[in-house]
């Protein structure tokens, strides 16, 4: 039993790792309130993508979307990125983004902290960046 | 009517055509062809060995190279009470480098498909379904390596 403890936390600490080593890359925050609070002092929205260890179309989207550099760009530019694990994150992001299918990703807007637009599933570069753009338009709408 | 109907169809077959398996840069294979079943003679596995390299010949891999990747097809049967169950099933093997300690690196199957099906004619029923279990392959690899 012991055993099996330590073996189930080094593994959760290798997830962890795992996660916050995509955020360095792909320069996504981990913490939502830090990330709604940069987001209001920028005027930007919140791209909040949901993931999980055990989640390989996850990894997928994360390594042929996310890190693609046209995404990369555009969430750098126009977005506060923020990723964060569907179970082990649970008690630091509002139910409303307890995605049951995953990966999801929700365009939120600070103000409300409501999501404008959201995705589900493994999304290809260029249809996620379609996506990017209408998130864009709703949240100029908003402002105006 | 028949234009809905094919966009439709063009539109299942892009969403489907995605693994969650990441093909990139897969170019060079080597064929292992295994088989325990009584009906897949010499000939009839050289039949199968023959279409599938001529399938994936054509979507543009080349075999022959030294250190190529290992597309494995396997075919196994087991006969249960008269009806022949028959199990197919694609992969790619490769050496990687895993994320444990040390980094360890090991053969591991980096793509992975598999069909159960009912032999009522064997050959024909295995000959047909390993058809579509390579498309199914190369169509992820074009899905994966298009810009």
């Amino acid at each position: 039993m012991k055993i099996f403890i330590t073996l189930l936390m080094t593994l959760s600490l290798i997830y962890a790792a795992d996660i916050d080593e995509f955020a360095s890359e792909v320069n996504y925050l981990r913490d939502y309130k830090v990330a709604m609070q940069t987001a209001k002092e920028q005027n930007k929205m919140v791209m909040l993508v949901v993931v999980g260890d055990y989640c390989p179309w996850c990894k997928k989207f994360e390594r042929k979307t996310l890190k693609s550099s046209e995404v990369m760009t555009q969430v750098n530019e126009n977005f506060v990125g923020l990723v964060i694990d569907k179970y082990k994150d649970k008690e630091n992001y509002p139910k409303a983004f307890f995605s049951s299918l995953i990966p999801a990703v929700f365009f939120v807007d600070p103000a409300s902290e409501k999501s404008l637009l959201d995705t589900v599933a493994y999304m290809k570069k260029d249809e996620f960046l379609e996506n990017m753009d209408d998130a864009l338009s709703l949240f100029e709408q908003k402002g105006q | 009517m028949m234009k809905s109907l094919f966009l439709t169809l063009l539109l299942a077959a892009s969403l489907f055509s995605a693994s969650l398996y990441t093909l990139d840069n897969v170019h060079s294979l080597n064929l292992y062809f295994s088989s325990d079943a009584n009906f897949i003679t010499k000939e009839k596995k050289d039949e199968l060995k023959s279409m599938i390299t001529k399938k994936l010949e054509k979507a543009g891999f080349v075999f022959g190279e030294t250190d190529a990747d290992v597309f494995v097809v396997k075919v196994s049967a087991l006969e249960v009470e008269g009806s022949l169950a028959l199990h197919l099933e694609v992969g790619l093997g490769e050496e990687v480098i895993t994320k444990r300690k040390d980094k360890i690196e090991t053969f591991s199957y980096t793509y992975l498909d598999s069909k159960f099906i009912e032999g009522f004619e064997p050959y024909e029923d295995t000959y047909e379904t390993l058809s579509i279990l390579v498309d199914a392959f190369i169509n992820a690899h074009k899905d994966d390596n298009e810009e």
